[in-house]
This record gives C-alpha cells, structure tokens and sequence, in this order.
C-alpha cells in the first residue's frame, strides 16, 4: 500500500490512526467539517490490581474515514489530544467505488506502519 | 470600509467612478448579528487607492439599487449576491439564477438556511445520553 | 427573492458545444501505459493534473511513439455544479469509445468540501460511470499516475 518514494514525509497524502492511541473522545467527529469521521465505542470496567474500585475505559470498537469526502484539511490530526491521528504521505490507494474509499481501523492503522 | 445609506448606495458609485475608481473589484453581502449588508470595492488604478464601501440592508425592503449601469461588470455579482442571499437589486437588469435551479426556498448563504445535506445527513457525533448540536447548523436544527 | 423568480438557467452547454480535443499522454515511468486525457478542469484539482504534465510523469504522446491508441480516459477534475452538469455529461457522451471515466479528487468524488452546498453535484459518478476514484484534496500529481496504473490494471483484468 505504501509507494511514497519521492514524496516528502511530511505530505498530507492520508491520515493514519493509533488505535491504542484513541481514547474514543468524539472530538475528531464533532469538529469535522466533513462529517467522514465515524466512532464507535463501548465502556468497559477494568479492575486493576491494587486499585480501590474498578475504572472505566472506553473501548472502540470502529473507527472510519470516508476519504472521497474527506477535504484533508487536518483539523482531527490537530485537535487530537493524543496524537491518534497522524498525516503519512501515501497516495497510492484509489479505489474503483466510493466505499472502497471508506477505510476503516485496520487500513487506518497500516499507514507508515511499514517505513517505520 | 464606509457605510453608505442604502438609498444614496448607486449615486456613490457613480461619484466614486467620476473620481477616477474605474476597476470594479467585487460585490458581494454578509450577514452581521441577522442583518445583510452589501459590500463592494472599486479602485483607482492611476494611485492604487481604493474603497470599501457597505451599507445595511432594511430587513423589509430586502432591495438595493443596483450599481450595474456603472460599473458593468457588477451584474455577475449582482446576480450571485442576489441568488445567494436573497437580496433584491433594483434596475438590474440579468436576473437569472448562476447555480441554483430554482430559487424556490430559503437563499442558501442565510445563517438561517439549514442545508438539507444537513437535515438528511446524521451526524455522526451525536452522543448517545444527550442532546448536542453539530457546527454550522442554525440553533433550531432537528434531525429529520 | 425580490422578482428574481425566473427559473431560466443559462444553458452551460448550448448546442454544438465541442470539449477541447483529448491529448495523448504516455506515464514516463511506464510507457505502455498509454491514455487520451480529455481533462475537464473545474477547480483547483486540476492544478495537479497539469504538475503531472510539467513534472514529466505524463509526457506527450508524440515524444513516446507507439502504435496502441488504448483506452481514452476522461478526466474529471473539480467541483460539478448542478448547472455544469449537462456539460460534462456531453463531453461524456463525445468520447470516442474505448473508454473510461476517473474521477480525480474528492470534490469529484462525492462533492468533497462542498457535500452539503445545495448547487454541487454529490459525485459525478450521477452523471458519468466512474471506473477509478482518485482520493485526495487535492491529490498529489502521483496519485493521477497511481490511478491510472489501477484503471490500466483493470481494463487488463477484464
């Protein structure tokens, strides 16, 4: 999927997800101008060892990017506060119908992932 | 940027123009706390200098005259101003809608106009326990 | 609307309207990989479309000689309004058969940043059959070359 030799590392050629990153806080939905990012999570109760009372951790459970509507203007990759989402300069993934446009964690999470 | 009143709006185009403002750089409106104004700019090219000039649209009138018959090249933004905010420019003399089909239905630059790509689209933050509003949609946005 | 109420668009396509010529490009990095770009421009993608040009990843067809005329790609790069729409079926309808339709960039796409305006066409997959979405605002020039490679790697498939 990554064919970005030549092109400048720091290009905005798509926007990578950490998945483990994600605290599934909806900020990247809401101030989308685009509306292509979708979320979905549910909470789960984690009882850590020596902890008094069991925490709450959200657990995501998608997480897409519609890349036909996207207008990469970076405002989720900025307002991220966990650095979840990242610009990779990949461009090489056209598709032959909108929805194969609509990537989802696993694809989100290939990008960069083989230069590193 | 001066203010103009709306009924001496053309006649300071024409004075403008007689002063040597004879480049016609655009028209177009804004919509300030509900209210329309016009906006429009003109420069001298002999010294660079150049105006910005608006005046406040009367909410009932919904009209200006238009500034055509003098700078001619105007009547493009006459016509997209006219179809984009509803605003009536008197004597112009194109009125055909740029873009839109129909001018039926709310101007689609109004802050009021809820978009209906908005209304049919869900948006996809909305949270499950309570009840919270997208940006960029008027106050009184349903989901249809 | 004051009596602006006339609903008589200016026809965008009068008849006899002719689409400027398509041109005959080869990709530099692969020159059996031959297209006749009818570039239809509309908007700042096809900026990118022309880097592609300058920057030598397409060259003219004239400088790469070679007997295989191939499939004529329409190009289409740019917001479609509405009122443009007919314009671009047209020029559509005037390509020569064999061919293919790429739609490049997302304004192309789905209407991109402007999938809520009330003018713009949501996609011009409603107006042209798309063989290849080209994702991007706007994309790189390299990604034209990436596109088209996935067209050509179809049309072979098929």
């Amino acid at each position: 999927m990554t064919n970005s030799i030549g092109i400048p590392a720091q290009a905005h050629g798509v926007i990578a997800l950490t998945a483990s990153a994600c605290t599934s806080c909806m900020i990247c939905v809401r101030e989308c101008p685009a509306w292509c990012i979708e979320l979905e999570s549910h909470d789960e109760e984690v009882t850590e060892p020596g902890a008094r009372r069991p925490r709450t951790v959200s657990v995501l459970d998608a997480f897409t990017i519609d890349f036909g509507l996207c207008m990469y203007c970076g405002i989720c990759v900025d307002l991220c506060p966990f650095d979840a989402l990242a610009w990779q300069p990949d461009f090489d993934y056209a598709a032959g119908s909108p929805s194969g446009l609509v990537q989802g964690i696993n694809e989100l999470e290939s990008w960069g992932k083989s230069r590193e | 940027m001066r203010n103009i009143d709306t009924a001496l709006w053309a006649d300071e185009f024409r004075e403008l123009l007689a002063r040597g403002f004879h480049f016609f750089d655009f028209l177009t409106a804004y919509e300030r706390d509900s209210q329309l104004e016009v906006i429009a700019r003109v420069v001298n090219p002999e010294n660079k200098q150049s105006q910005l000039l608006a005046t406040l649209i009367d909410p009932n009138r919904g009209a200006v005259t238009s500034i055509a018959i003098t700078y001619r090249g105007a009547v493009w933004h006459e016509r997209e101003t006219a179809e984009m905010f509803g605003i009536y420019f008197v004597g112009l003399v194109d009125e055909r809608p740029l873009l839109r089909r129909s001018l039926l239905g709310s101007p689609p630059m109004l802050k009021s106009t809820v978009l209906a790509a908005r209304m049919l689209k869900p948006w996809p933050g909305q949270p499950s326990h309570r009840k919270q509003q997208p940006i960029g949609v008027a106050e009184d946005w349903l989901q249809v | 609307m004051g009596s602006g109420n006339t609903l008589d668009l200016v026809n965008p396509c009068p008849p006899g309207y002719q689409p400027s010529s398509p041109r005959t490009y080869v990709v530099a990095a692969d020159p059996s990989l031959r297209v006749q770009i009818l570039d239809i421009g509309l908007a700042c993608c096809s900026l990118e479309v022309g880097s592609a040009i300058t920057t030598g990843l397409l060259v003219d067809s004239a400088t790469v000689p070679s007997p295989d005329h191939g499939t004529t790609i329409l190009l289409i790069s740019g917001t479609v309004t509405d009122a443009l729409a007919p314009a671009v079926l047209r020029a559509w309808e005037q390509v020569p058969e064999p061919k293919a339709a790429v739609s490049f960039g997302a304004c192309a796409n789905t209407g991109g940043p402007y999938w809520d305006a009330p003018s713009v066409t949501k996609g011009v997959d409603q107006l042209v059959p798309v063989s290849v979405y080209i994702p991007g605002c706007p994309p790189r020039p390299e990604a034209l070359i990436a596109g088209l490679r996935q067209l050509r790697d179809e049309i072979t498939v098929n």
